[in-house]
């Protein structure tokens, strides 16, 4: 299964922030635990990332500093802020209450079919 | 440096961001982000050539990104803060030549006296005079006399109270000679500071006296300075 969109709807502010939850991170290495994480079940654009990640730190979840990878490049590293964390709470249980409408009409849908 | 495509790519993506100062930091880590990933299916066995072009899909359309780019680089913002930043080191360079400067030259002294080139001292006294006015104190410190015939003197005075710190002081008296010469105060200079360092000129001094004598009586305060003229290091 494959979900193409923007980036994946108004779920993307919740995986940013979980995956920047457990360290710190530049922005293509976001980009391959999602992949790698999801089994490539989202693909997005990856160039679309980066305005989410702008707006992240605009918002001050985030901040970000620079410092070189383990290839020597310079990257761009993103960490989450005590405001980040505090939104991931409320975003994860948003995503909980709205995981489990769906569930309901669906179970309903399911419950009417059978 | 990025390939003609690559650069094609990112100078089409900043050409929407309408702040300038951030374009270069997006472009930095957009190609950062090019160039992993191109590693990353070179690895996987591709061509240069195939890496980039496929890479340059996964990243999207230019115009795209570009335009949501710019929505977070708010110019107005960005000017904003940009402006903000310029007064706050304008204000810093302004409170440090306003009041840590002369503070600074307050503390570490000015030497008046050695503005004088040497050619032109006939002599020079040290004087260690000091008088109290209320909460100030004159410390008159040198006495130059200079071979046109300007007499210099040189002195410092500095309030005692923390609410007399920094004000200079007028007049310091009415000088004249054991000839009975009276000057008239002459040309004054003050340097600010904690001790505000002064020298006051009186041109015309007799040659020929051998007592200066200052003296203060204004405002029911009263002092008398006499410094003997002959004991002064000739030609020094």
């Amino acid at each position: 299964m494959k979900i193409d969109k923007g980036l994946i709807g108004g779920s993307t502010i919740l995986l940013i922030l979980s995956l920047l939850k457990e360290k710190d991170r530049y922005g293509y290495e976001m980009i391959k635990e999602l992949d790698f994480r999801s089994d490539s079940t989202f693909q997005f654009k990856e160039g679309s990332l980066y305005p989410v990640l702008h707006k992240l730190e605009n918002n001050g979840y985030v901040k970000s500093y620079s410092a070189k990878g383990d290839t020597g490049r310079e990257r761009k590293y993103y960490q989450i802020t005590t405001k980040g964390k505090k939104q991931l709470v409320e975003e994860k249980s948003n995503w909980e209450k709205f995981s489990l409408s769906v569930n309901k009409v669906i179970g309903g849908n399911i419950h009417a079919l059978s | 440096m990025p390939s003609p495509k690559v650069k094609k790519f990112l100078n089409s993506i900043i050409s929407y961001v309408k702040f300038p100062f951030d374009r270069e930091d997006i472009k930095i880590e957009l190609h950062n982000h090019i160039l992993d990933r191109m590693d990353d299916y070179i690895e996987q066995g591709m061509d240069e050539e195939t890496a980039e072009q496929l890479t340059l899909n996964d990243m999207g359309d230019a115009k795209e990104i570009g335009l949501a780019l710019n929505k977070e680089h708010n110019p107005l913002i960005g000017w904003i803060w940009a402006i903000t930043n310029a007064m706050v080191i304008l204000f810093g360079l302004w409170v440090f030549f306003i009041a840590v400067f002369p503070i600074l030259s307050g503390i570490l002294p000015r030497n008046l006296v050695r503005e004088i080139p040497k050619s032109d001292i006939e002599y020079k006294i040290d004087i260690d005079e000091k008088v109290r006015l209320d909460d100030r104190v004159i410390h008159f410190t040198d006495l130059v006399y200079e071979i046109n015939g300007d007499m210099n003197l040189f002195y410092e005075s500095y309030g005692t109270t923390l609410r007399e710190l920094g004000w200079g002081i007028g007049t310091i008296g009415e000088i004249s000679d054991n000839l009975g010469n009276t000057y008239i105060d002459g040309s004054g200079f003050n340097s600010g500071g904690i001790k505000t360092k002064s020298r006051r000129t009186i041109e015309n001094f007799s040659n020929e006296a051998d007592t200066l004598i200052i003296t203060y009586d204004y405002f029911d305060r009263y002092y008398q300075v006499e410094v003997s003229l002959k004991e002064g290091e000739h030609n020094e």
